[in-house]
């Protein structure tokens, strides 16, 4: 392999405990985002776009979907032949085998990857988070200050900022402090959970921290601290564009429902910066005699014969004679039968409503239709 | 995987489509919002387990090769077999409407004579939409012995020729090595001609077709998918008609959107209102403007105010504000590319 300047891991183990059924047989960024979409494509995409065109993806909990729908990165250009996606699995050696224990435990364990790309600095992105980001700038503010690790941060209100990992730095942006959820906040700088590490300090304090019993093996619990400890040059990157953690229902539905905004904050028709995704071969979508439609978007392969206001049909989904379905996200496949009210409600992909159903309501809270949704109303 | 090999005969050109076949070929016309025709005979052969598929190109190959790629969408991108691009020869460039002019496959013969390992060819055109599988027929055709299976369809009660035949490659290379100077003829006739009748069977298929010679027929075929039942054999039956991925966003649609009986593809803004048309993708009809039985293709912007009916719109044409303009319900109007009206 020849050598780069900035590979990136993408950590997409993650199970999303907070998404509940959508999560239940597929990992939180395999999750279907915005119709044709998965929560992945962004961060990926983001990847191509600022030039890197080597992405190591670890993956843990149920990755089936996840790697299925990777392929070999193709669709976002990353079948490459020097490079491209590798999906990284936790693996068995001589001494055994063990899962990845932390978010620096996945990393450490690819220790040889990395190695084999010999690169200067290692992007670390989650593979959970709805933004466009040209990684190259961050980059090049990293290489200007000569960082150990350049940490992205974003404004967050000051009221909201003890649900993140916050970072207090100096006037040259040089972190001074970094606060995992703190009471008092004396900043509102959040951690956005995206890290540009020069890849000699990254491993120094992997191998350090895997020294340390009592660690947790997490980025920003154990190995941020140390370096700061340690006094190596931690940096901040100012992002003020549109950035959101989609790991609840609520953040994953807002954020949908963004999509349909006139001046939706996520540009996904803007051709530069352009968010990809492995689509499919789908006819295009059939609008029937009976479809009514207002402020909604809609995929290949979908049928519409009935009234959707304010919702997202994914691909291959269908509404039928008689239904009415507004302010509901329909993933890829669901099924809407006839003389259906669907209100505020998030259906799963290739789950099948049958007639007459009525789901959800115009106030509470989101519901959410898995394929245990039926029987435990029965 | 079958011991067939395919051949599409894309050399030739239709009557009367004007402006749209004027830097294209029957083969890629765009067709059903999102595919071009070749797409059928190339998922067919796919789907029907037939891993070599050779392309003979028309002149004017710009539009057909962007399209078809190294096969990839059609899982003919392989070490073994896959997609090959032959060349056509001039006959196709004179606006020839015969299909199977055997020269076409006269200065091809080297690629059919190395295709030895499969003993048997599919040959086809690109003006027949359908959903088929061949694999019955190629079954019967090897089981009957017989040198050349003309397959045909069933349409207002009679058959019709379905572009299409299965021949032994021994014979098709007998043809060729004995035909070589006169390569104006049609390869049908050829083997209709030569062949006893007794070599010569035939196959039903009775999957629906739809025929694509004459710009009628093309405004037909394409206002007949707005028939639910219609669409569905061929676009959700058991296989896939497979095209050129483009990954477009999904297509918003507006608060003043009107939307009825419509095909709409991916990447598309409707603002305003469409009635029984057909849209590629990223076609805009803003607030206010109005389609009826139009096909429109990619890139086609409707301003607020346009009012257009029975028309098919080119790539990149725009209808300014408050143009209002109507063609015939069976011969529309058509719109040359980068047309601004």
């Amino acid at each position: 392999m020849s050598k780069k300047n900035c590979i990136a891991m993408l950590l997409a183990g993650g199970q999303g405990t907070r998404l509940y059924d959508l999560t239940e047989s597929i990992a939180k960024p395999a999750v279907s985002f915005g119709g044709k979409y998965r929560i992945i494509d962004f961060s990926l995409s983001n990847c191509i776009n600022s030039g890197i065109d080597t992405v190591g993806i670890l993956v843990q909990y149920r990755p089936g979907t996840l790697t299925q729908y990777l392929g070999n990165g193709e669709a976002w250009d990353l079948d490459i032949s020097n490079g491209g996606v590798h999906v990284l699995s936790p693996y068995a050696t001589q001494e055994g085998g063990a899962w990845y224990e932390g978010t620096a435990d996945a990393i450490y364990h690819n220790i040889e990857f990395i190695d084999m790309y010999d690169p200067e600095n290692v992007l670390i992105l989650s593979g959970d988070h709805i933004y466009k980001m040209n990684y190259a700038r961050m980059l090049a503010a990293h290489e200007e200050k000569g960082a150990d690790l350049t940490v992205s941060v974003i404004e967050v209100p000051w009221e909201e900022a003890s649900r993140f990992g916050i970072m207090t730095a100096d006037d040259e942006g040089r972190i001074v402090k970094f606060s995992e959820k703190p009471k008092n906040p004396d900043s509102n700088l959040a951690s956005m959970g995206i890290y540009i590490f020069a890849w000699k300090a990254l491993k120094k304090a992997l191998l350090d921290d895997h020294e340390d019993p009592s660690s947790e093996r997490d980025f920003g619990k154990n190995v941020i601290p140390r370096m700061l400890g340690e006094g190596q040059k931690l940096f901040t990157y100012r992002f003020d564009g549109y950035w959101k953690d989609v790991g609840t229902i609520d953040s994953y539905y807002g954020s949908q429902m963004e999509l349909l905004e006139k001046d939706a904050p996520v540009n996904i028709f803007e051709r530069d910066m352009r968010i990809f995704s492995n689509t499919n071969n789908l006819p295009p979508s059939f609008m029937g005699p009976g479809a009514k439609i207002k402020n909604s978007l809609v995929c290949n392969g979908c049928g519409l014969f009935a009234e959707l206001e304010h919702s997202i049909m994914g691909s291959g989904s269908r509404v039928y004679d008689g239904s009415v379905v507004k302010d509901s996200i329909l993933l890829p496949n669901a099924i809407v039968g006839r003389n259906c009210r669907v209100t505020r409600a998030i259906i799963n992909e290739d789950i099948v409503i049958p007639d007459g159903s009525v789901i959800g309501s115009d106030d509470g809270e989101i519901t959410v239709v898995g394929k245990n949704f039926f029987k435990e109303e029965q | 995987m079958q011991d067939v090999f395919g051949l599409i005969f894309a050399n030739y050109t239709g009557t009367d489509f004007g402006e749209l076949l004027s830097k294209r070929t029957i083969a890629s016309l765009p067709y059903a919002g999102r595919y071009r025709l070749v797409d059928f005979p190339l998922s067919n052969m796919v789907n029907s387990g037939i891993g070599t598929v050779g392309l003979i190109m028309p002149s004017n190959y710009r539009s057909l090769i962007d399209h078809v790629g190294s096969g990839k969408q059609w899982n003919l991108d392989k070490k073994i077999g896959g997609l090959f691009i032959l060349p056509g020869t001039v006959y196709g460039t004179h606006g020839t409407t015969q299909k199977f002019t055997l020269s076409d496959i006269i200065v091809n013969h080297r690629y059919i004579e190395r295709r030895s390992n499969q003993n048997y060819a599919i040959i086809t055109s690109a003006s027949k939409v359908c959903n088929v599988d061949y694999s019955d027929m190629i079954e019967k055709h090897i089981k009957s012995g017989r040198a050349v299976t003309f397959a045909y369809y069933k349409a207002d009660g009679e058959l019709k020729p379905l572009d299409t035949f299965m021949v032994n490659r021994s014979v098709l290379v007998s043809i060729i090595n004995g035909y070589a100077g006169y390569s104006h003829l049609d390869l049908v006739d050829l083997l209709t001609k030569e062949l006893e009748p007794s070599e010569i069977g035939s196959y039903v298929f009775e999957d629906y077709v739809i025929n694509i010679e004459t710009i009628e027929d093309y405004v037909k075929a394409s206002f007949c998918l707005l028939d639910p039942m219609l669409h569905k054999k061929i676009f959700r039956g058991e296989n896939s008609i497979y095209t050129k991925i483009q990954d477009e966003p999904p297509t918003h649609y507006s608060d003043t959107a009107s939307v009825k009986n419509s095909l709409v593809s991916a990447g598309c803004i409707i603002e305003g209102s469409i009635e029984n048309c057909i849209l590629f993708r990223n076609v805009h009809v803003e607030e206010g403007a109005s389609l009826k039985n139009c096909i429109v293709f990619q890139h086609g912007t409707i301003e607020s105010g346009a009012e257009i009916t029975n028309a098919i719109l080119d790539k990149y044409v725009t209808a300014t504000r408050g143009v209002k303009l109507s063609g015939g319900e069976r011969r529309p109007l058509i719109i040359e590319k980068n047309t601004v009206l």
